[in-house]
């Protein structure tokens, strides 16, 4: 699907996470460039050095990056598991696009988690209560997102397990008793239930078998397709952010190295980092 | 007769940061212009970058320098060489870019690989398929293969699926990268029957070929691309 103009979803701008006491040198001193993410001066570790994105409505944007580059914090950063230290983000249908969602209170933020953004991590504990019942699971994020009838929050349940290929009848099980596959598609089902417009893809095929990671990339286009979901696709798997992804983000120790069309990242890369990622795929 | 694209000058260096910086180029000095509805004809011997002039149209490559204007419905004349992500996407809706293989996405069967470029057009997935389904009886690949997946086929089954993939949209311009290699003599003609059909009802095409037979039947215009890397007509 083409981005329309103009209909930007998520802007972020310098978002900036810093683990330790962080001093003055802290950003300067680290990054692709000085190829360290410590800094020299105070210790801290620079998770995020002032990186900036756009994401516009109905869009697919992919960040690739070797371990440690700062992949995961910015996305649990977008998602208030982190705090940001510093830099904005705004989203389009939240406060008309004029608010800094990560200055906001904690009420506000929840409410965001709540209606506006979807997560799916990599390893399902996260993303999933293992004392629920998948359905439950599914119900909790309904529940939040205000819906308030019994039975309209199974039917809803039920629904998005069919979607996510998980058999309904098994929808009491404890998400435990689950495969791998399974149980990342139950949490796709549960970040999709309440309809968010952004929604946040960490890594998620990793650890899957191939036959499995297919089927969870195919139900990923499907939903692309179908409903227009926006979403912000962390991997360092090439193979995943070409068959998903318009537009590529390359990070390296904490920054975005290089940005453009993903078949022009993987086909004609410009940064010597992207050279190397993409020379090294098999 | 209008333009629909101009190339100035194209050239387009590789800097190889793996190799210590080792500079290849790809194509140097390549002009030329295609008039809205024509068919242009590449050829020339491998590696003289009859390729990555494609590319750099299609903007898979990001070109050194020159220019690249393309005529464009939705967004005036635009420059490709410079043009930023989401112009680069918004005229590729109206190109389509046939590479040498066929990209294969998993689990996915033939008949949707083709429909595709449709429902991403906002057709309904019955229509779509439906389409699809002409395009490629057209194309020779019979109702059994429709459901199969293409990782198993062969080397012209994938040639012809990736070409239904590039002209149902029936596009403005159409980017052809050796479309006949892999095809006998009777698929041959019936894609180049295709393409004389989609460029009577307005396409224009750039296309290259090794088979300066096929390439005769269909073309109004042949570039030769030289080993000293310029040019004649």
């Amino acid at each position: 699907m083409v981005p329309e103009k103009n209909n930007l979803l998520l802007e972020v701008k310098e978002l900036v996470k810093v683990y330790g006491s962080q001093c003055s040198y802290c950003l300067k001193l680290t990054g692709a460039q000085a190829e360290r993410q410590l800094c020299p001066e105070c210790g801290s570790v620079v998770a995020c050095n002032r990186i900036s994105l756009k994401l516009h409505a109905g869009e697919i944007l992919g960040v690739v990056g070797e371990s440690g580059s700062g992949k995961s914090t910015l996305v649990r950063c977008l998602y208030f598991d982190e705090e940001a230290t510093g830099g904005e983000a705004y989203l389009a249908c939240y406060g008309e696009g004029k608010i800094n969602i990560l200055q906001e209170n904690a009420q506000r933020k929840r409410y965001l988690c709540n209606y506006l953004l979807g997560i799916v991590y990599q390893n399902p504990q996260l993303g999933l209560n293992f004392n629920f019942s998948c359905g439950g699971n599914i119900a909790e994020k309904l529940l939040a997102a205000g819906v308030r009838s019994v039975d309209q929050v199974r039917q809803s349940a039920a629904r998005l397990l069919v979607k996510t290929e998980v058999p309904v009848e098994r929808m009491d099980e404890l998400p435990g008793n689950f495969s791998g596959g399974m149980q990342q598609r139950v949490q796709i089902a549960k970040a999709l239930a309440h309809n968010p417009p952004l929604l946040l893809l960490d890594e998620i095929t990793t650890g899957l078998d191939v036959s499995v990671q297919a089927r969870v990339l195919d139900l990923i286009r499907q939903l692309q397709h179908q409903m227009g979901i926006a979403m912000l696709v962390i991997s360092h798997d090439l193979g995943v952010i070409r068959l998903l992804t318009d537009r590529t983000l390359v990070m390296k120790n904490g920054q975005v190295v290089e940005s453009g069309l993903t078949d022009q990242i993987l086909e004609d890369p410009q940064h010597p980092y992207t050279q190397l990622l993409v020379n090294s795929l098999l | 007769m209008e333009e629909i694209i101009k190339v100035e000058n194209l050239c387009k260096i590789f800097t190889l940061h793996v190799l210590r910086g080792k500079m290849i180029t790809g194509c140097k000095n390549i002009s030329f212009s295609l008039p809205r509805g024509a068919f242009l004809g590449l050829l020339g011997p491998s590696g003289v970058g009859k390729s990555t002039i494609l590319k750099c149209i299609y903007r898979t490559y990001l070109p050194t320098s020159g220019f690249i204007r393309y005529l464009s419905p939705s967004c005036g004349e635009i420059d490709l060489a410079r043009a930023s992500d989401y112009q680069v996407l918004q005229v590729r809706q109206e190109m389509s870019y046939v590479a040498q293989f066929l990209r294969i996405i998993p689990r996915v069967p033939a008949i949707d690989i083709v429909a595709e470029r449709l429902w991403q057009q906002g057709w309904a997935v019955e229509e779509g398929r439906q389409q699809a389904g002409e395009y490629l009886t057209r194309l020779g690949i019979t109702r059994k293969l429709w459901d199969a997946y293409p990782v198993t086929f062969s080397g012209g089954e994938q040639q012809r699926i990736n070409l239904a993939r590039a002209l149902i949209t029936r596009p403005r311009l159409l980017l052809l990268d050796e479309p006949t290699a892999s095809l006998d003599a009777e698929n041959k003609r019936v894609v180049l029957n295709l393409l004389a059909e989609l460029k009577s009802a307005g396409t224009s095409i750039i296309g290259i070929f090794h088979d300066l037979e096929a390439a005769n039947q269909v073309v109004d215009n042949i570039l030769v691309l030289e080993s000293s890397l310029d040019w004649k007509k």
